[in-house]
């Protein structure tokens, strides 16, 4: 039965779109079936990593939850539907890839904060995919915080990844989520650390931090200027997979699919 | 026996004089014998004869105040000792003693000044200089050079008078890489570096030279610009011959010409030892393995004397600098990364405490829990 995997951060741009995309479509390269659930409904990131624009996308998350669209309806099958020149996406072609994007109109938005939603549909709508897609992975890019919703995603995770940048908020919020992940009794726990300044010993960081939290770290991404030069604009690790980046990347899919 | 003018002619400073000259000397030389263990003159009774060996041997002794001797040199048979009083009558500079029974012909000051009068005013001069060079020592320096050390006397004699002295300040340029190569030195005193530029424009010291070594004889020999500079790292004088007067000396004496060239040998034998060593070294320390470098540095003498080293030991001892410094550049860089590398994280623990007890702690909590747990199971059951 398919994997659901959080992707989650305390705080605001560590990197958890971009993260999620690149674990995922490295999962689809190496034949798994995945699919993408962006449920950080108030600030959609995964879609435009995709190409996906409000014309492209085809139906949404909000769709679902608000009961118009069955959930497979609002799955984008990525690899189907590769339409446009990125180098990196353009490898996905064939893959089996799909993405739940949410809806990135502000009517729409506003309307689900306002009037909030039934977790237990959207949980519902994820157990659906992954026994109609027949998924081998379900990755669930989580809105950041503590929240409700992102908790109750926590609850019905196999493996939760945090991702963190080396900084000092980041890391106090960590240690917060750590312990309520594991007050949820969530079997997996691992931590990404993203945008980590190359002058540091990253073996020397991964051994502190997995000391700090008891927890093991997937992998630490370098801060790219490179990666802040692709810009969201296509998949890096699929577009420069020789790159040190990229191949922190290749570590972190591989250390989750070692998980079983 | 009164002496020859082969012998005569063997004698530094009666080379410049004309056959005809030298033939007038034996007459006013007169036969003085001495038994083992007598003593010719003492340092600093006064000068004026000059003593020619026939027989035996005699030793150039310095008495130190402690009453030790010092024994500077050993002459033999055709060997003359005090040929400097002939110019400038002066103190004895050291004692001379017999180590054996010794038959010696004495010529004095004022018979060699009667015979020399007519001389023209170039011999005159020319038996000044040689006095002086080797009053100064040039005699011994060149005697002392791979390439003129085994050659007779009056040769030695005749390219001393060409030499000419240059004196440099600690840190002055001899010479530059790609300067035209015209000239040969023997350096007399101090230390000297030949250095190129790498690839970065930084310095590296390809060898270093001192008393009693040579320089610049490639480019006598192929007449191709300087291949490294060559700066002085103490206060160093040199003696200087031009490529004209060299290639003169050789042609007086071919034998030079196979000396020449055994010293650029072994130039390149060490140059092939350095760079092997040198490819080792780099091996070593590109796989990490610093502490073979660290071994084989030590202090390195920048002051090069007379060196009789082998080439090994040279090449290892100008490596030795060269990675001092490279495990110099690489501990610098170790201490920084370590001082940027401690990344701090600290974790406030009584507030995270407090903040995952208040969100456990709440009913909020519990109801999401309880709802987490329905959800899994309805989740499994569905499996």
């Amino acid at each position: 039965m398919g994997k659901i995997v959080s992707i989650h951060s305390f705080r605001g741009g560590t990197g958890k779109s971009n993260t999620t995309a690149n674990i995922a479509s490295q999962f689809a390269m190496k034949g798994k079936r995945v699919a993408m659930v962006d449920t950080d409904i108030q600030s959609p990131g995964i879609h435009v990593l995709f190409g996906l624009d409000e014309k492209k996308m085809g139906r949404t998350l909000n769709d679902y939850l608000h009961g118009q669209v069955s959930i497979q309806e609002a799955a984008f099958n990525i690899g189907e539907h590769i339409t446009d020149d990125a180098p990196g996406r353009a490898r996905l072609k064939g893959k089996h890839l799909w993405l739940v994007p949410s809806s990135i109109n502000g009517k729409e938005i506003s309307a689900i904060l306002h009037d909030g939603y039934d977790f237990n549909v959207l949980n519902k709508g994820l157990q659906t995919l992954r026994k109609q897609l027949e998924l081998d992975y379900l990755f669930i890019d989580t809105h950041p915080g503590l929240n409700e919703e992102t908790l109750l995603s926590l609850a019905i995770s196999d493996t939760m990844i945090i991702i963190l940048r080396p900084d000092q908020q980041d890391f106090q919020g960590t240690a917060v989520t750590v312990d309520i992940a594991r007050s949820l009794d969530v079997p997996n726990l691992m931590l990404v650390v993203n945008k980590a300044l190359s002058k540091y010993d990253f073996a020397q960081m991964k051994a502190d931090i997995e000391a700090t939290y008891n927890a093991p770290v997937a992998g630490i991404l370098p801060l790219s200027e490179d990666m802040v030069d692709n810009a969201s604009a296509d998949i890096f690790s699929l577009r420069y997979p020789d790159h040190t980046w990229s191949k922190a990347m290749q570590g972190i899919a591989d250390n989750i699919l070692a998980l079983g | 026996m009164p002496a020859t003018v082969d012998m005569l002619n063997k004698i530094a400073l009666l080379t410049v004089l004309p056959d005809q000259t030298l033939a007038q000397l034996p007459e006013r030389m007169v036969e003085r014998h001495f038994e083992q263990g007598d003593i010719l003159f003492r340092k600093g009774e006064p000068g004026g004869t000059m003593l020619l060996i026939l027989s035996g041997l005699v030793a150039i002794v310095l008495d130190h105040d402690d009453g030790s001797q010092e024994i500077l040199n050993q002459l033999g048979p055709g060997e003359a000792l005090g040929q400097m009083s002939l110019i400038e009558p002066s103190p004895r500079t050291a004692g001379a003693t017999a180590i054996s029974p010794v038959t010696v012909l004495e010529l004095s000051v004022d018979d060699f000044r009667a015979v020399t009068a007519g001389q023209p005013e170039s011999v005159m001069e020319a038996l000044r200089t040689v006095s002086h060079q080797m009053r100064l020592g040039y005699l011994d320096i060149l005697k002392e050079t791979r390439i003129f050390g085994g050659l007779p006397e009056d040769i030695i004699s005749s390219i001393a008078r060409k030499l000419t002295v240059e004196h440099l300040e600690a840190g002055a340029t001899l010479f530059h890489k790609g300067d035209p190569g015209d000239s040969f030195y023997i350096i007399d005193e101090g230390a000297l570096k030949i250095v190129t530029t790498d690839a970065a424009g930084g310095e590296l010291t390809l060898n270093t030279v001192g008393a009693g070594d040579s320089l610049g004889e490639m480019s006598l020999i192929d007449q191709e610009p300087r291949s490294a500079s060559v700066i002085a790292t103490t206060p160093t004088s040199l003696l200087k011959l031009s490529r004209a007067d060299f290639m003169e000396a050789i042609q007086a004496q071919p034998t030079i010409a196979m000396e020449a060239l055994k010293s650029i040998s072994g130039r390149l034998r060490f140059a092939t030892t350095y760079i092997e060593q040198a490819i080792e070294w780099s091996k070593r320390i590109a796989e990490g393995d610093y502490s073979f470098a660290l071994d084989q540095i030590t202090d390195s003498q920048t002051n090069a004397s007379r060196s009789q080293q082998a080439n090994e030991a040279r090449a290892t001892e100008l490596l030795s600098a060269f990675f001092q410094m490279v495990r110099g550049v690489q501990a610098r860089e170790e201490d920084l990364k370590q001082q940027l590398r401690q990344l701090t994280i600290e974790i406030d623990q009584v507030k995270r405490q407090q903040e995952v007890q208040n969100l456990t702690g709440s009913e909020f909590f519990s109801d999401l829990k309880k709802q987490a747990q329905k959800l899994r199971e309805q989740n499994t059951e569905d499996e």
